[in-house]
């Protein structure tokens, strides 16, 4: 058995007199694909931003485990602002689903893509400069000289989601979540990205926690699923079991997927 | 829209009395003071193009010279006016809260004064001078900008690439000034273009009065209190610093309608 990296249990969110999420319990182990699946308002996103306590207005009950690069256990919801900032980014890191709204429109890509690098104290100008030429490379954008000089505006979609997957990995984090990284995507990018989130995967160690409401899609790159319904997961998948979900609402959301398990071609000649 | 023929003839004019006020006082430091007496009150002639005054000082010298002290007073006032400003705003709309009651209460408090009146007050307390200037002028107008920039922070903090960077371990300072007050740029520096219009009407009329740019420096408010005891001989001591007066605070007006014109452009389509 793995050892887990992260271990969210009996987690309880609410919005005033809302309660999004309602003792929901979701490991993860290192260096997995774990996916979080469920419909709009199941909870799942709500989950992942209290990780690191990204929701200002949520009041997060429950215990949240991280597992810190030295072994010490931390209970994120018990640790200060300060304490919790330096988690953020250094050992978990985001990908959001809107590249577009999440990266800012008047920085260019190479300050944005350095910012966790700089931002923990890392190292110096030079050697962000380095690491974020290093990752822009990594991510597979075209040019990456060009790229860190551009603004968000002048690049594709894809590409700029490339760019925030660059600028979460800038401070080497041990666990990314990605709460829907291709939704606004066209599918074709969908399994780029996909496929590239896989590859830092096998290549660097990291621990992916992929949040999606696209369960077939889950199935083709986690090795562990957790389905959610209203606040609580309702069932979770290995991979050893083929995924074949028995709960019904887990059936009806692997039915509701327009995904298709057959690998996607690009489409020739276009680079995301 | 590409920009008129207006906006290019306000940016060349304020170009040039800026290249003027550079390069005035090393140009015309002598001509400015020298005083001659065989021409004084001297009407606009090839020797003195604009004229010269009761002591004979060549008008032309002394308004190139005095366009230091009054863009001088304009572009000091306003940077520390919009440092102030954007500090506010800044910490206002990012915490919000208790700090934000109370640096916007702050703010309501200074804008219940006529600022002239403060001016007034504070220069009979500390004594007439450039700097006493500057930094009333720019300590009393930065309200404005604290509220536009206040508006344009709470609107940012919510925004995605806000979030972002928190969850990437960036701290307040970082969110705040790196990310959000960057985004906020663009009104604030309208504001700052059409707030040199007003530091220098303020300059030009406190000077005016005698509580500003004190002689025998000239500044453009202190040629026209000069100009003004022999206004029915020579009306040019008059006319031509109040031209300058004018044309540059209306140039700076062009400029910042142009500036926000076009921002707005940006937003309707963005």
């Amino acid at each position: 058995m793995a050892e887990p990296i992260l271990e969210i249990v009996n987690l309880r969110v609410r919005f005033g007199a809302v309660t999004a999420v309602d003792g929901a319990c979701v490991p993860v182990t290192k260096g997995s694909f774990t996916s979080l699946v469920g419909a709009s308002g199941s909870g799942k996103s709500v989950t992942a931003l209290s990780v690191c306590r990204l929701d200002r207005q949520a009041a997060i009950e429950g215990d949240i485990f991280w597992t810190a690069r030295d072994g010490n256990v931390l209970n994120l919801t018990q640790l200060t602002e300060n304490a919790l900032r330096s988690v953020r980014g250094r050992g978990i890191a985001y990908v959001f689903q809107d590249p577009a709204a999440s990266l800012n429109p008047v920085l260019r890509i190479g300050e944005q893509v350095s910012e966790a690098f700089r931002a923990h104290g890392l190292g110096n100008a030079r050697q962000a400069r380095a690491k974020a030429l290093e990752l822009l490379q990594a991510v597979r954008l075209p040019d990456p000289e060009r790229a860190f000089r551009a603004y968000p505006h002048e690049l594709s979609g894809g590409m700029r989601q490339r760019a925030t997957i660059a600028a979460a990995l800038s401070a080497d984090p041990a666990l990314l979540i990605a709460d829907e990284p291709t939704t606004a995507l066209d599918p074709t990018i969908e399994a780029e990205i996909l496929s590239l989130l896989a590859e830092f995967r096998a290549k660097r160690g990291l621990t992916v926690l992929f949040i999606t409401h696209d369960l077939a899609l889950a199935r083709a790159y986690s090795d562990r699923i957790h389905v959610m319904r209203a606040g609580r997961v309702v069932e979770s998948l290995l991979k050893e079991g083929r995924f074949e979900p028995a709960n019904p609402y887990a059936r009806a959301l692997l039915a509701a997927s327009a995904f298709d398990a057959a690998p996607k071609t690009p489409i020739g000649g276009v680079n995301a | 829209m590409k920009p008129r023929w207006t906006f290019w003839a306000a940016a060349g004019w304020l170009a040039f009395v800026a290249l003027a006020a550079c390069a005035g006082p090393v140009l015309f430091s002598g001509a400015a003071s020298a005083m001659d007496f065989a021409r004084v009150l001297a009407p606009p002639s090839a020797t003195h193009p604009l004229g010269t005054d009761s002591l004979g000082r060549d008008l032309l010298a002394r308004i190139v010279c005095g366009a230091g002290a009054s863009i001088g007073v304009g572009v000091v006032s306003v940077a520390i006016s919009m440092g102030v400003g954007v500090l506010v705003g800044a910490a206002s709309g990012y915490f919000g809260g208790w700090r934000d009651r109370v640096l916007m209460g702050l703010a309501d408090v200074l804008l219940c004064f006529p600022v002239l009146f403060l001016i007034l007050a504070v220069i009979a307390v500390l004594g007439p001078g450039v700097w006493h200037v500057i930094v009333v002028i720019g300590l009393t107008s930065w309200m404005g900008t604290a509220r536009l920039v206040r508006a344009e922070i709470f609107s940012l903090k919510e925004r995605e690439f806000a979030l972002a960077a928190r969850a990437l371990g960036a701290g307040h300072t970082r969110i705040l000034f790196g990310h959000l007050v960057p985004n906020a740029s663009g009104p604030v520096l309208v504001n700052a273009v059409l707030g040199v219009s007003v530091a220098i009407l303020l300059e030009a009329g406190l000077s005016f009065l005698g509580l500003g740019v004190q002689p025998p420096t000239p500044s453009w408010g202190n040629l026209l209190t000069d100009g003004k005891a022999t206004l029915g001989a020579a009306w040019w001591l008059v006319f031509f610093p109040g031209v300058a007066i004018f044309s540059t605070v209306l140039a700076a007006n062009v400029i910042g309608d142009r500036l926000r014109d076009s921002l707005a452009g940006e937003r309707h389509i963005g």
